[in-house]
């Protein structure tokens, strides 16, 4: 078709080409970090409890926040996912809530409790005075309701089996009058009044749903707000798929000095937005007036710009436990029988040593450097960078990046360079290899494992990357077993109770050999021991002493070989007052800035300055 | 021709339930379920993730899974019976067990010929009831076809004979059921309506935009054969159909969402969307749009114009035209009347293609772009092993391609007198 | 990306035995009429050289690119491209490019600030002696590259990514995955599609009816969907060799059935053309019917088609890239080079990430220009018109 003028199309073609590969070049070239001119954002930290002073705020506006998934019901007893969770905070109250400072527990629907001298009988007190937002009045009922719920067999429950004793016993509730009950344990728990945060429901609505075994199924996310109703701040108003939007709850029991009812702000709004890089864009668009940030989106975030009109809140580490684990389960699969770790790779990875090298030569300063910017913190032990959390112990043995050291533990296991081809052998000649897998899903993971892979290259340690879906993965972890390194990162608790399945040698959750009936080591026996002794303890003191021996025991033994954690960072819009961040990034970073959400208030007039 | 449309139907319903086996098949061989994630959490039992896994059956095996499936979405099948039994329903008011048959089970029919391909299906998953039932039922033909309104009211069977017997199952109408999503708990139906409708819009808005623009140029460029103009397209076309949508896209969104606040990133609402007036909620929608519709239109653009101008050259090279021209007529009546006509018939059993293509035709866009629709939601359900979103989303496609090609067709029958399907 | 299915070319419907026949009163072979008629085609011509020009960097990579493709260096994470400089630190002009050592540290708003080292200047050399990279899809080992610098100074045309691997290395080894894909995926589809297609089309019957609701079945599934969930299927224990065959077959597999179809067309045309009939009618094997008569005049065909298809395999690996489905790190591929690419941060800081679409782009253009040059070229109306 086109003969004749074939010439001249190419070299209006190639004109085209050079074109774009001319506009790339200089893209890549010039210097964009110092691109526009105009105010860099604030930068703000975390407070101490001392300096949360609020102010008498103002009526009205509304916060719009951005969630990464849909909310999957607003039923508190049935969802156990966050981005449900995340909803429902703001809805359902507990009895206790988490101090946002100490994580220890504090009054919320409950102003008071205490315990027997045993510790096995406890008295708790209704706040008087408090009514769901249809107006009926709080009662003991709804809290042996709700406890009953959870209790019911029918129910999916997450919070079940923290709920029952060791021997799967239930607490006995009794009401001794409308505002005070009575809770019998069948055993000792001294995370107690941190478990009465399960959030209460109300009786009057839920009873008969209950009854007819349809709880499951109530609550969903096509409920209407007038058939919610709630105790907390806020109530639903609304949701269409991509946005939920919460309304004031009128009956909230909270005033402020001045006695104004709270909460301020009349609406809440979530912006369902499923890629955290599109967050980000919408608040600098201002769409969103808050959003968590990523380390790596951090000089995108203080890049000058024409209206830097928000804080960016660094808030310290994140809540997460990240961490390199290998599978020392000596079982045999019952299929093949044959064991789920070859005999030679699982000698090595049953030694103290050999996982104490990885752990030496695991340069965590570039994994924050090179994949956060810099913004993340090495960590060495489940709660190394929390110190501020009442059970932490911060002094543990900590493998710092030494290839020295590295080499000399592995040569002490007699796995050294025999053949002279850079990688390592043991004494039956196997090279010294492993298969690390991670989820597809993570990208900050997939880094980290390419730089463990880095890492171990120079001690001569071959790591094959895998990555997969993270069903197969969890499938592969929990049921068949077939892996040998893995990549995770899992919340981390404040409460070290709460992560007892991860921790007791028979727990769902213990990844590198979950399930066992006898604990196959030493040090896992002890830490048995601890997690039993742990929760009877009701001494902060001695409990403290108790688990400051199991955080030295997962330094001394890494079972679980930690990396990085990234440092929690939220920015939010300079025209809401009453902002106190605290350190309590749990479970979410937003969580530090939002624990006072009912006194929040978007500022006057002067928009854009924050309060001093 | 209505016979020809019938008879592409029928095929068309078998091609579809292959399709299913198909999708289902394949989605099975993947290892893990949904409920994998939660064992993750600590604090989420063993026994509730056994529980949801219960709760959707995915403890049973593939072809009962199947089966269920097919089950809910026919308009006419069983009910399932709580002892696990399509075809049977049993009843023995004297163990106490509460009846789970169906409410209005009071009619009972002898087994009829298998018929239904819904029931040849389930016959499978329960060989032992089938041979173990004596021949008690008692006949008593009711007609099959209840209505919906049976559905929905669900009283308990009062006066039960006391006997135990068992009872025929019959195949009655029922709205059909895409299931339940495991991600959102909620109707499969419910998840996927904005979703799809967001797709749709986006496609239709494209489609619209690569003819309005395509046509044009095509024309223009036939016209204007190897001068500058037609050059110049030519290149844009060969480089709109080479550049690969995904790279445009993120091009883009680097210019216009990274280096300066001019588009929106991803979405097709802003959060003060309720707030707008009818006018304002209208532009909003537009301004999300732009990236997502200008990406698919220069991709789509490339191909239509440069069949445009081919049939547009060949239309005018014809004799008609020359004729046309001999006889003195204007130019511009020559091209407008005679030659564009015929130009533009062909094209349009592309039409049909493109409404082929709606669905999972733009799902890498929307994935890289953060669009709303079906294609972002589909790549998390399938990541995530949700499978009767899975399904849906695949069988929707499917439909669609069907519906498409019948149209295309259909359309082509009309444009060309040539061609008859009688 | 999904025009996979679509990509179907209109089989030449008149005279289908004009090639097979050659043009009457000409020995050339159908094969140099048609090279006659390309080299006519300027645009195919200089596809066709660009073409042959990355295949060959591509077979070569170990040697032309100046790092093997996972060789990193930390310390030069996000290194900006073009390091080459022709005027020293004093203001001097030297003939011959060199690079300076540089390194970075954050400045307070973790923006990486560059600093070269201009104490010593590593000029650009030819055949240069460095770290041993492979060649020939892994067969040959070369220490030699065709140009490159003296460690410890590193040459980043093009830039690096976070671990400071050289862009431009891991777009031509890259090649190895994106170049290659397109030829062998098609290259499975149109042996299927000519089996399925030249059995249904040449037996006919119940056989042609079975095999042709196949077909449509295969072309009835949503594309990208399948796509995606067949993706899914392939076990987590893969090498990336293996996914990268576990991701061509899927592509066949998507792709095969359209080409099934037009070929079984054609093999129906070609099948009631007068020459088969007389080779039939002479006594000819149903076999050696097909094989010497009815498949080769539907090869040009096929050349055609294979050329305009390659391109949708190129687009189909670098779309699953893009969103973490297909071959993985370290292994590069334009796709999965691209994903790095996806966020607006890095895109604005680190633009550079984006040439390995522009690395698609060329590829999939050259071959578009190319498969156009073909069409022209074998088509025997064009071929006819070509004579008067």
């Amino acid at each position: 078709m086109r003969k004749a003028g074939s010439t001249r199309a190419t070299a209006v073609a190639a004109a085209a080409l050079i074109a774009l590969a001319a506009a790339l070049v200089a893209a890549g070239l010039a210097c964009w970090p110092h691109g526009p001119a105009g105010q860099r954002p604030r930068l703000g930290h975390a407070i101490a409890p001392e300096q949360y002073t609020p102010q008498i705020g103002r009526r009205g506006g509304r916060l719009v926040l951005p969630s990464l998934g849909r909310p999957k019901s607003f039923n508190p007893i049935t969802s156990g996912e966050m981005s449900t969770i995340d909803f429902t905070q703001f809805m359902y109250l507990g009895l206790t809530a988490m101090d946002p400072w100490t994580f220890a527990a504090q009054p919320s629907l409950a102003t008071d409790w205490a315990s027997d001298a045993a510790g096995l009988v406890w008295t708790v007190k209704l706040r008087p005075g408090v009514r769901w937002s249809d107006g009926q009045p709080l009662r003991a009922d709804d809290v042996l309701f709700t406890f009953d719920t959870i209790y019911d067999s029918r129910t999916i429950s997450s919070a079940r089996d923290s709920l029952l004793g060791p021997a799967k016993e239930r607490w006995k509730l009794e009401k001794l009058d409308d505002l005070t009950l009575r809770f019998t344990l069948p055993a000792r728990n001294a995370a107690f009044p941190e478990l009465l945060n399960q959030p209460i429901i109300p009786r009057h609505r839920f009873g008969t749903i209950v009854a007819a075994g349809k709880f499951n199924e109530a609550m969903g996310t096509n409920s209407r707000g007038e058939d919610l109703p709630v105790t907390g701040p806020f109530m639903l108003a609304g949701y269409d798929g991509t946005r939920v939007i919460f309304k004031r709850n009128p009956q909230f029991y909270k005033t402020d000095a001045a006695g104004n009812r709270l909460p301020y702000l009349d609406e809440l709004l979530w912006l369902i937005v499923p890629e955290v890089n599109t967050q980000m864009l919408k608040f600098r668009q201002g769409e969103l007036d808050a959003t968590t940030v990523m380390g790596k989106d951090y000089p995108l975030f203080v890049r000058p710009q024409k209206r830097a009109d928000f804080t960016l809140y660094m808030l310290g580490p994140n809540w997460g436990e990240s961490f390199l684990d290998f599978n020392q389960n000596t079982g045999v699969n019952p299929r093949t029988h044959r064991p789920y770790v070859q005999p030679h790779k699982l000698a090595w990875f049953r030694d103290a040593r050999f996982r104490r090298a990885v752990s030496h030569a695991m340069d965590r300063r570039f994994m924050a450097d090179g994949i956060l910017n810099g913004l993340a913190y090495p960590q060495y032990g489940p709660m190394t960078l929390h110190g501020e959390a009442l059970m932490a112990n911060v002094d543990v043995p900590r493998y710092e990046y030494d290839l020295d050291k590295a080499r000399a533990l592995l040569k002490e296991m007699g796995l050294e360079d025999r053949d002279g081809d850079g990688c390592l052998e043991d004494g039956q000649g196997h090279r010294v290899e492993f298969t690390l897998t991670t989820n597809v899903e993570s990208e900050v993971r997939a880094k980290v494992a390419a730089c463990i892979r880095q890492d171990l290259e120079k001690l001569g340690i071959r790591v094959n990357l895998r990555s997969m879906t993270f069903n197969a993965l969890i499938t592969s972890l929990d049921s068949t077993y077939d892996w040998e390194a893995c990549l995770m990162t899992i919340l981390g608790t404040p409460e070290p109770h709460w992560g007892a399945d991860v921790w007791k040698s028979a727990g769902r959750a213990h990844e590198w050999f979950p399930n066992q009936v006898q604990p196959s080591t030493a040090w896992e026996a002890e830490l048995d021991e601890i997690f039993d002794r742990g929760i009877t303890e009701m001494d902060p003191v001695r409990r403290r002493e108790i688990y400051a021996r199991w955080q030295e025991i997962v330094a001394e033994q890494q079972p679980l070989i930690y990396t990085v954690i990234p440092e929690a960072m939220v920015a939010l819009r300079g025209r809401f007052g009453n902002v106190f961040p605290s350190r309590r990034t749990f479970p979410e970073p937003p969580n530090a800035i939002f624990h006072n959400i009912e006194e929040i208030y978007v500022l006057g007039g002067e928009s854009g300055q924050t309060r001093e | 021709m209505g016979a020809y449309i019938i008879r592409r139907i029928l095929i068309a319903l078998g091609m579809l339930i292959g399709a299913s086996l198909l999708g289902f098949g394949v989605m099975k061989l993947t290892p893990g379920t949904y409920f994998d994630l939660l064992k993750m959490n600590p604090r989420i039992s063993q026994e509730h993730v056994d529980q949801q896994i219960a709760r959707y059956g995915l403890n049973q095996p593939v072809y009962v899974q199947y089966l269920r499936w097919l089950d809910n979405l026919l308009p006419f099948g069983f009910k399932p019976t709580e002892s696990g039994s399509y075809l049977w329903v049993e009843e023995s008011p004297a163990a106490g067990r509460p009846a789970q048959a169906p409410p209005e089970d009071e009619e009972e029919e002898s087994p009829p010929a298998a018929s239904e391909p819904a029931e040849a299906a389930t016959q499978p998953t329960q060989p032992a009831t089938l041979e173990t039932q004596p021949a008690t039922q008692t006949a008593q033909a009711t007609p099959p076809a209840a209505g919906a309104a049976t559905l929905a009211a669900s009283a308990p069977p009062a006066g039960q004979p006391a006997m135990a017997k068992h009872k025929f199952n019959w195949p009655r109408f029922k709205w059909p059921n895409l299931g339940e999503s495991f991600e959102h708990q909620e109707p499969v139906w419910d998840v996927i309506t904005r979703p799809m409708l967001n797709t749709l819009l986006l496609n239709l808005v494209a489609i619209a935009l690569t003819w309005l623009v395509a046509l044009p140029l095509g024309i223009y460029a036939a016209l204007n054969q190897h001068k500058l103009g037609d050059l110049v397209l030519s290149a844009i076309s060969f480089v709109g159909m080479s550049l690969p949508g995904f790279f445009m896209a993120l091009i883009l969104l680097w210019l216009f969402a990274g280096m300066s606040n001019f588009l929106p990133p991803g979405g097709l609402r802003s959060a003060t969307y309720d707030q707008m007036t009818g006018w304002h909620k209208l532009l909003d929608v537009a301004w999300h749009l732009i990236i997502p519709a200008i990406v698919l239109t220069i991709g789509g653009l490339a191909g239509l114009q440069r069949i445009t101008r081919g049939n547009m050259l060949e239309v005018l090279r014809q004799q008609y035209v020359t004729t046309a021209r001999a006889k003195g007529l204007p130019e511009n009546r020559v091209i407008y009347r005679h030659a564009l006509r015929n130009a533009i018939n062909p094209l349009i059993t592309i039409f049909g293609y493109e409404l082929a293509a709606l669905f999972s035709g733009a799902a890498l866009l929307e994935i890289v772009l953060d669009y709303p629709g079906m294609g972002q939601l589909m790549f998390t359900a399938i990541v995530s092993k949700d499978e009767p979103l899975v399904m849906a989303g695949f069988m929707l496609g499917a439909i669609l391609l069907l519906l498409g090609n019948l149209v295309a067709d259909l359309l082509l029958a009309v444009a060309d007198p040539r061609i008859s399907y009688s | 990306m999904t025009q996979i299915p679509q990509n179907v070319v209109e089989p030449p419907a008149e005279e289908p035995g004009a090639l097979a026949r050659g043009v009457p009163g000409r020995p050339l072979s159908p094969l140099s009429i048609a090279w006659r008629n390309l080299r006519k085609h300027r645009l195919a011509m200089v596809a066709l050289v660009v073409l042959i020009i990355m295949y060959l960097a591509m077979l070569c990579d170990g040697f032309v690119a100046p790092y093997p493709y996972n060789a990193w260096d930390r310390q030069q994470a996000y290194h900006p491209a073009w390091n080459l400089h022709v005027v020293d630190a004093e203001g001097r002009f030297h003939l011959r490019p060199f690079v300076y050592v540089s390194h970075y540290e954050f400045d307070p708003y973790r923006n990486r600030i560059w600093r070269e080292d201009t104490s010593r200047a590593y000029p650009l050399k030819l055949l240069v002696r460095g770290q041993t990279g492979t060649m020939l899809f892994g067969l040959l080992k070369t220490g030699v590259h065709l140009y490159g610098v003296q460690a410890p100074a590193r040459l980043y045309l093009l830039g690096a990514d976070w671990q400071g691997r050289d862009i431009l290395s891991r777009i031509i080894f890259g090649g190895r995955v994106s170049l290659t894909i397109g030829i062998v995926g098609t290259a499975i589809a149109m042996i299927i599609g000519m089996i399925v297609g030249g059995i249904s089309g040449y037996v006919g019957g119940a056989g042609d009816t079975v095999l042709q609701r196949i077909c449509e079945l295969i072309m009835l599934i949503p594309g990208f969907y399948t796509l995606m969930i067949l993706y899914n299927t392939l076990p987590a224990s893969l090498t990336s060799m293996q996914v990268y065959f576990g991701v061509v077959v899927i592509l066949a597999f998507i792709s095969w059935a359209s080409l099934a179809r037009v070929i079984r067309g054609m093999v129906l045309s070609v099948k009631s053309s007068d020459f088969v009939m007389a080779a039939r009618a002479g006594g000819s094997s149903p076999w050696r019917v097909v094989t010497r008569h009815v498949l080769p005049s539907t090869f040009s065909y096929a050349i055609v088609a294979a050329s305009l298809q390659i391109p949708a395999y190129i687009l189909g690996e670098a779309g699953l890239s893009v969103i973490g489905m297909g071959v993985q790190e370290p292994a590069p591929t334009w796709g999965n080079m691209l994903q790095q690419a996806k966020s607006v941060t890095e895109m604005t800081f680190h633009p550079w990430l984006l040439w390995p679409g522009v690395a698609i782009f060329l590829t999939v253009m050259a071959f578009n220009f190319l498969g156009d040059g073909l069409r022209d070229a074998l088509d025997p109306r064009t071929v006819g018109l070509k004579k008067e």
